[in-house]
This record gives structure tokens, C-alpha cells and sequence, in this order.
């Protein structure tokens, strides 16, 4: 009888910690603050996200998503490029805004939501050896605590000089959770 | 004994695991509330972010009797619910509607003024944390500056919210991308998706050779976008109105 007790105890055990181990993997690895600086998809933040702005430069070149994670309380810049405009440089970043005033976050203290540079088609932060004409893309930044008023931006242009603006047409728009 | 030893044992993991979980979930609420969204083409800096937040609110355009502002159609229906209103130096207009799901929907928007094309530059949602958890939400739509102009103080505003789309998340869902390529097979384009940090990079596998790669890029960026889930309106208003002199 005992050890009949002792296998149903065990039992309930080995089923209650399989239910919990998912109920906590469930959740995000960082909340408000604590994801500034962070990766929302490498935070698990992504998977609720939605899209709470949305601004677009005149004619389409750039759109830039403001995306909130309700189980992260975070927000984060997503830009794309729309397919008229031929740039081949896109950068987005979150400014964080107080006072009517938004700074860049990198000029913030750390861990800042760093800015990123892509070339087409795509190399992460890497310079392409002979950029081609983009065509459309898009990429994310790192994220910002949503209890904080901010504003995702996303510019688009063209380059052929690394880290040098070769090209006067700059395209760029801003959408902000306040 | 051993079982008190072990029910205990089971009492005490349980506590364990709860107060793990609770731990985990988030505790305060986002301080966030109405939200603009505003465009620059210029090659500003931060302070032209500074200087859009800073111009005052509250200034009024009337509308009148003659307007139409609100719209039923597939069952879906649209509401401006808001005088048009200078907001952050800008006209915009608040329309209320029910999306198709609590999904992640983007409304697509187009509008005229005296029969011009005029930009919709922005539109953000209204009481964001309690709206993505509603289909019932509400969008603070934000027209280009030259909507009002002073020389022509009357107008009228033709908007039309012309469809819902479903919106791409970080990572591209693997149904979009099989119905992506299932489209592209007639053309003899075929390209897979890369993970690089920040975002996923298409990469042409097989294309004609008399297709250039910028194109078949294009045509595979295109055919993601023809494979979003879209539910159509169009959802049209007739906004009447004279600028209130200050």
C-alpha cells in the first residue's frame, strides 16, 4: 500500500513539474526595463507583438512600425523599405523621449538600444563588397522600455562610401507611443 | 512516515513551482497611453522629433451636415469619431472600428482633398494596451500638413480606409513563405529565407537567366506581401470642414 502511495506521489510530481517547466518557458526572459538594450526575438518578446504606430516618409520609401510586446511591456522600431525607392543603406532606432525632447538612445546610459546598419541584400552589420540596388527590406531594432515615451525611426538612403551618405535624398519617418 | 516525508516533499515543490511562475509574469502596467505617428523627409536629426512633439494641440476644424462618417461593409464597420483636429501640428481624425481579430491588422488608408492626393503620414492606436487586446480599436489617423491650407480655408476630405492587412511578424511565418514561392513556381523564381540578426534575408536559389536577382528579389518580396491574409473595404468618408481661424 505505501508503495503503491509512494508511485502516485510520484507520479503527480513528475506530471506537475512537465506542466510548470512550460508555463514558465512560456513567458519572456525580460520585462520593461530589464529588455532595454535586448533583442525582442532573442527575449521571446516577439510573439505578441503588435503594432501600435506606424508612420511612412511622403512617398512610401521608408514605413516605420512602432511593435509593443504586452508580455514584455517593451517596444521596438521596425522599418521597411517600400519597393519604389532604390536605397541601398537603412538604419532604425528607438529615441527616447522626455520633456519634448527625444534623444538617441545611444547617446544614453547602457545597455543602449544600439543602431543598425544594413546594407542590401542583408549582411547584418556587415558592409557588402559591391552594394546592389535594394529593392525592399526590412529589419528591427533593439528594444526600449514601454513605459517609456519613445519614438521609432527609420531612415533609408542610398550609399556607395561606408558610413558616408552619398546620395542627398534621405527618407525617414517616426511613429511614437505617446 | 516516508509518505508524510514525500507529501511534504510534493507540498514544497508545488510552492516552488508556483511561486516561480507568478514570479515570472509581469506586474506593472505600461504608462503609455494616446499615440501619434509622424513623418520628415528632411535629413533631420532628433530635433526635429523635438520640435513635431512640441507644436501645441487642440486647434479645431468644423466639420458639417453634409458628411458621411460612418461605413458598414462585409459586416465590418467604421466610424470617424472625431472632428478633424490639429494633433502635434498636424490634421487628424480619430476612426473607430471593429478589426477582423485581435490579430495584429494594419489599416491601409487613402484620402483626397479637393479631389488631390493628399499622404496619410502616420496613424497610431488609442489606448494601445487595452486596444490590442479588443477588436474594437480606435486610430488617431494623421493627414500631411498640406491638408489645411490657409489660401483655401473650405474643403472637402474624401478618406477611405481601403483594407485590413495582416502584419509580418519578425520572423516570417512558414506558411507565408510556402504560399510565396507557390506563387513564384509559374515564373521559375525560387528563393529561401536567411536569419541574420535583425531581420531575414531572401536568397535567390533559382531564377530564369534572363531574369536579373534585383528582379527576382523584387518578385519574392512581392509575392510575401501578395500572401498576408487582407480583408477588404473599402470604407469611405466624406469630411466637410472650414479651418477655425485662431
Amino acid at each position: 500500500m505505501t508503495s503503491r502511495r509512494i508511485h502516485i506521489l510520484l507520479a503527480l510530481i513528475l506530471a506537475f513539474t512537465l506542466l510548470a517547466i512550460p508555463l514558465v518557458s512560456a513567458h519572456a526572459s525580460c520585462y520593461n526595463t530589464s529588455c532595454r538594450g535586448q533583442d525582442p526575438i532573442d527575449m521571446g518578446c516577439s510573439g505578441d507583438a503588435q503594432t501600435i504606430a506606424s508612420a511612412s516618409s511622403p512617398a512610401g520609401e521608408v514605413t516605420t512600425y512602432l511593435r509593443k510586446s504586452t508580455a514584455c511591456n517593451a517596444i521596438w522600431s521596425k522599418a521597411v523599405k517600400g519597393s519604389s525607392y532604390p536605397g541601398n543603406w537603412m538604419e532604425t532606432e528607438i529615441l527616447e523621449c522626455a520633456n519634448n525632447t527625444c534623444v538617441y538612445t545611444k547617446t544614453t546610459p547602457p545597455p543602449n538600444p544600439p543602431t543598425y546598419y544594413y546594407y542590401w541584400p542583408w549582411y547584418g552589420t556587415q558592409q557588402t563588397p559591391n552594394p546592389q540596388q535594394a529593392t525592399q527590406g526590412y529589419f528591427y531594432g533593439d528594444m526600449a522600455a514601454g513605459s517609456v515615451h519613445s519614438c521609432a525611426r527609420g531612415w533609408v538612403y542610398t550609399s556607395n562610401v561606408p558610413n558616408f551618405i552619398t546620395d542627398s535624398r534621405v527618407y525617414k519617418s517616426w511613429a511614437c507611443n505617446q | 512516515m516516508k509518505s508524510k516525508i514525500l507529501l511534504i516533499v510534493f507540498a514544497a515543490l508545488g510552492l516552488v513551482a508556483l511561486a516561480v511562475v507568478t514570479a515570472w509574469r509581469p506586474f506593472s502596467n505600461s504608462a503609455s497611453n494616446n499615440n501619434f505617428a509622424s513623418q520628415n523627409s528632411s535629413s533631420a536629426d532628433a530635433n526635429s522629433a523635438k520640435e513635431k512633439n512640441s507644436v501645441s494641440t487642440g486647434s479645431v476644424v468644423n466639420n458639417n451636415s453634409a458628411n458621411v462618417t460612418k461605413a458598414s461593409v462585409n459586416g465590418i464597420t467604421a466610424e470617424i469619431t472625431s472632428k478633424i483636429e490639429i494633433y502635434h501640428g498636424s490634421p487628424s481624425v480619430t476612426l473607430c472600428t471593429d478589426a477582423p481579430s485581435v490579430a495584429d491588422w494594419l489599416p491601409h488608408m487613402s484620402a483626397t482633398y479637393n479631389g488631390q492626393q493628399v499622404n496619410i503620414t502616420g496613424w497610431g492606436l488609442v489606448d494601445p494596451d487595452s486596444a490590442v487586446q479588443s477588436k474594437h480599436r480606435c486610430y488617431i489617423v494623421i493627414f500631411e500638413d498640406a491638408v489645411i491650407d490657409p489660401s483655401h480655408p473650405s474643403g472637402k476630405l474624401l478618406f477611405s480606409l481601403d483594407y485590413f492587412e495582416m502584419s509580418l511578424p519578425e520572423i516570417l511565418p512558414v506558411d507565408i513563405i510556402a504560399k510565396a514561392r507557390d506563387k513564384l513556381k509559374t515564373s521559375g523564381i525560387d528563393f529561401e529565407v536567411q536569419s541574420v540578426p535583425h531581420t531575414q534575408g531572401i536568397v535567390i536559389t533559382k531564377k530564369p537567366g534572363s531574369v536579373a536577382n534585383d528582379q527576382a528579389l523584387q518578385a519574392a518580396e512581392d509575392a510575401i506581401a501578395a500572401s498576408t491574409d487582407k480583408v477588404y473595404g473599402p470604407w469611405t468618408f466624406v469630411l466637410n470642414f472650414n479651418v477655425s481661424q485662431p
